[in-house]
């Protein structure tokens, strides 16, 4: 049976493996989850499933007679990672299986004694949880400090009153137990068994809200970050529904052994733009993602009877194997993964528009979809010609701006490019246009948003030199809006304040070391981290493209000689 | 704190009328004292059917006659903070608009008692929170890339400058200590390095960092001397030892080799 220490570790990796940096991180535990981390990490199943093999292990660790003793959570592992990770878990799979009752601690705590195998019929904090801010509230913050110091964005937070505590879980589990099964019954009710895209299938759901618990109507109308988070989840359970259909979801809430659950068995590929330097003409790619949790190295996949083995690019992708045409575009494209058998194909989906912004790490003529554009970014957006008029809607009614239209494919007018779009108004309820996935995407979440320019970019580490820091300005609808800077080495307030917005602000950066910047004005607030790195830390890269020359039948490289195969 | 409502006769566009006042409370922090307002109620257009217009698309109704009712929390009621009159009220009766080519100031006059929301209830629409207030984003698109900006050209045509060593040459050991440890990147890397460390004419810096490097490289050691199994390809059999053609080169003379032949 796998460790506490095992599952402590796989759960941990299994959250930030395949992430991008800067996204918001919900430890969002569930059974499935835990099965996925279970297979995954390739730990040894001996209980009936993997939620009583976690459970088990758990109890192991942190339960002596009636009573939890959480000590041994307290530090970090040899690794650095916090030791309380899969006990954090746990909470949350306690607020998962809360279900729709009123959200309460009596609620909370009985499915928590349940997780941890105490009686049910008692209520109330386990034993050796008397007090919330010394039992627990401590590896929320220390699980939060880490995630920061990785360059993630916390999401865990205390709430109010009675639920100071029991908030932190709870905002971690973002689609309960009763809300995948609502789910699950929409799509079955309406047959929704194409294969559609995230933002079709949120626009769809979005129209259904009302068949939905008021858990996910909630989440619905979230910010930018906790939307991203409920499309993926939502598009997780859909594609597990086209999986596996309904037949599982009246079955235990916990995954039995003999239960055969297939996740997604495909791997798939954004596109990459790019522009030749001298003539500017515009090249796209294959952009495989790395999807979350993996953890096997080598990806090989069948691309024109050749077989090329995917390379890591940056978190969450891999490099651009492959260049793409108009027509990989229209129709979409499948590619046999011949490595890992676990997958079927690599897959472009079919798509009406894609939304690309500039390359995050580095100033380069990439574009990809690396994330949602924030307000105030400017964005590439490739569609269809058939979308020109809903834009034009768009246009005219003053909620977006683009500044030049090209045909990017020679041969093809099928595709448009919209050059320097950016979203400039909040208003978007009331537009009426044919592809509401174009306005479920397009559509801001946010009403403020911090963003960096200037400044010099070290490519990979994320972060700026110290001396050539970036501006910030605060991005947003309202006129002006608070700007809080903390200091995380010292966990220092260093800046706090009321500055307009739209304008950059001049900031006296402390020193080397990440920063939190969180702005807020109405409602949730904003958050974003930045690290300024010391020069002499810069990282030596070992060269990575080497020149090659061929000479008959032979590839010359440095020293080494290859026969090239005919 | 009593909450009350300061009235105001004003001629314009209701709507736009309502948010210069709004902005004005947002920029000068007046949010604590000024917490909504209610303009008078107008007859609307009948046709119930039409979506609601946008900002961006509404015309605006420039010659109506309203009153404005702006909400105010101060100790009494007609009590209006120094603020509020300075930075608020002050500022609505010294503002003109154009119209027709005539400039109109947007308030007439205003009513020196306040109201309670009682005795105006009836005349006037809904409040409106100040914190409902949201403004569009200035558009503000990148510049395009320059494609004719070709490093490969020897000479800038608008420039006639001597090509020397600025004093600033900190940036300069920045630029080659950056250089060195990013390996490789894309000319915009290159060029934005150039522009962010105040190195103008990034084209001109390559041929100063060539420049360079053939002044520095009358001071470099010699290479050691290379390996006679260097060229081991070229041996008749497979007896000779497989060795790296350029073991005997070692850094900076091999990096700095690499960029004047990358450059040339």
């Amino acid at each position: 049976m796998a460790s506490y220490d095992d599952w402590n570790q796989a759960l941990a990796s299994s959250f930030l493996k395949g992430v991008p940096r800067g996204t918001k991180i919900y430890l969002s535990v569930d059974d499935e989850l835990i099965r996925e981390t279970g297979q995954n990490f390739l730990l040894s199943l001996v209980a009936e499933n993997w939620t009583q093999d976690f459970q088990l292990a758990l109890r192991q660790q942190v339960v002596i007679g009636d009573c939890i003793d959480l000590d041994s959570l307290r530090g970090r592992t040899s690794e650095g990672i916090p030791k309380c990770v899969a006990f954090l878990g746990a909470t949350v799979l306690a607020a998962y299986h809360m279900g729709e009752k009123k959200v309460s601690d009596k609620n909370y705590f009985t499915q928590l004694r349940r997780v941890l195998g105490f009686p049910t019929n008692v209520s109330g904090r386990p034993n050796g949880m008397n007090e919330g801010y010394a039992a627990e509230e401590p590896l929320w913050k220390m699980w939060n400090l880490w995630l920061q110091e990785y360059g993630y964005l916390a999401s865990a937070q205390p709430g109010e009153g009675p639920k100071t505590y029991i908030n932190y879980p709870i905002s971690q589990s973002i689609l309960r137990y009763t809300d995948k099964e609502r789910l699950k019954r929409l799509f079955k009710d309406n047959g929704w068994k194409q294969r559609w895209q995230k933002e079709t299938i949120m626009a769809y759901v979005r129209q259904k809200a009302k068949d939905l618990t008021k858990h996910i109507k909630g989440l619905l109308n979230g910010s930018r970050h906790s939307y991203n988070a409920v499309s993926s989840a939502i598009y997780e359970v859909y594609e597990d529904w086209l999986e596996n259909g309904l037949a599982l979801s009246d079955q235990s809430s916990e995954t039995s052994r003999s239960a055969v659950q297939n996740r997604s068995r495909i791997l798939y590929a954004d596109v990459y733009r790019t522009e030749q330097y001298f003539t500017g003409e515009v090249e796209y790619y294959l952009y495989p993602k790395q999807p979350r949790g993996f953890t096997q190295e080598q990806v090989e996949v069948l691309f024109n009877n050749s077989t090329q083995t995917l390379v890591n690019d940056r978190p969450g992708w891999y490099q651009p194997p492959s260049p793409i045409g108009a027509n990989e575009l229209i129709q979409g494209a499948r590619y046999a993964v011949v490595s890992p058998t676990h997958f079927n194909c690599l897959m472009l989906p079919q798509r009406d528009f894609w939304i690309l912004v500039q390359d995050p790490d580095e100033e380069s003529s990439a574009y990809a979809p690396w994330d949602s554009p924030r307000l105030g970014e400017t964005f590439i957006l490739l569609c269809k010609q058939e979308l020109r008029q809903d834009l034009e809607r768009l246009r005219t009614e003053g909620l977006m701006q683009w500044n030049e239209e090209i045909e990017p494919f020679i041969n093809s007018s099928d595709w448009l490019e919209l050059h320097d779009c950016m979203i400039l108004a909040q208003d978007w309820d009331e537009v009426i246009v044919n592809h509401q996935e174009l306005k479920e995407a397009l559509q801001p979440r946010d009403y403020l948003s911090i963003n960096f320019s200037g400044g010099l970019r070290v490519p990979k580490v994320g972060g700026w030199l110290e001396g050539q820091e970036p501006l910030v300005t605060i991005s947003g609808f309202y006129p002006q809006a608070n700007l809080k800077i903390v200091y995380l080495p010292k966990d220092k307030l260093t800046l706090e304040g009321k500055y307009k917005t739209n304008t950059p602000i001049p900031i006296q950066w402390a020193g080397t070391g990440d920063y939190l910047l969180t702005s807020d004005y109405v409602g949730e607030p904003v958050e974003r981290l930045v690290k300024i790195v010391n020069w002499k830390t810069l990282p030596l890269e070992p060269p990575k493209d080497y020149q090659k020359l061929e000479l008959a039948s032979c590839q010359v490289c440095g020293s080494v000689i290859k026969t090239l195969s005919t | 704190m009593t909450r009350w409502y300061k009235g105001f006769r004003c001629k314009g566009d209701p709507e736009t009328i309502r948010n210069i006042v709004v902005k004005q409370v947002h920029d000068n922090d007046l949010a604590c004292f000024v917490t909504s307002v209610k303009p008078e109620k107008i007859k609307k257009n009948k046709n119930k059917g039409a979506r609601k217009t946008s900002v961006s698309s509404r015309k605006p109704q420039c010659n109506i006659e309203f009153y404005l009712f702006v909400a105010i929390e101060s100790d009494e009621i007609g009590k209006i903070p120094s603020l509020v009159e300075s930075q608020l009220v002050n500022f609505l009766e010294q503002r003109e608009q154009e119209y027709k080519s005539k400039l109109y100031k947007i308030i007439q006059w205003s009513i020196p008692e306040g109201f309670i929301s009682e005795e105006i209830k009836g005349m006037t629409e809904a409040d409106f929170d100040v914190y409902s207030f949201t403004q569009s984003i200035p558009y503000k698109p990148h510049q395009r890339k320059q494609f004719n900006d070709n490093f490969f050209e020897l000479l800038d045509t608008s420039s006639t400058e001597i090509e020397t060593i600025p004093e600033n040459y900190c940036n300069y050991e920045k630029f080659l200590y950056l250089l060195s440890t990013l390996g490789q990147g894309t000319w915009e890397t290159f060029k934005r390095v150039c522009q962010t460390l105040e190195l103008e004419k990034p084209r001109t810096i390559q041929r100063q960092l060539f420049a360079q490097l053939v002044k520095e490289s009358a001071s470099w050691n010699s290479i050691a001397t290379p390996d006679k199994n260097r060229h081991w390809w070229n041996s008749r059999d497979d007896s000779s030892e497989r060795i790296s053609q350029w073991q005997h080169s070692r850094r900076p003379h091999a990096i700095r080799a690499v960029i004047l032949c990358s450059i040339l």
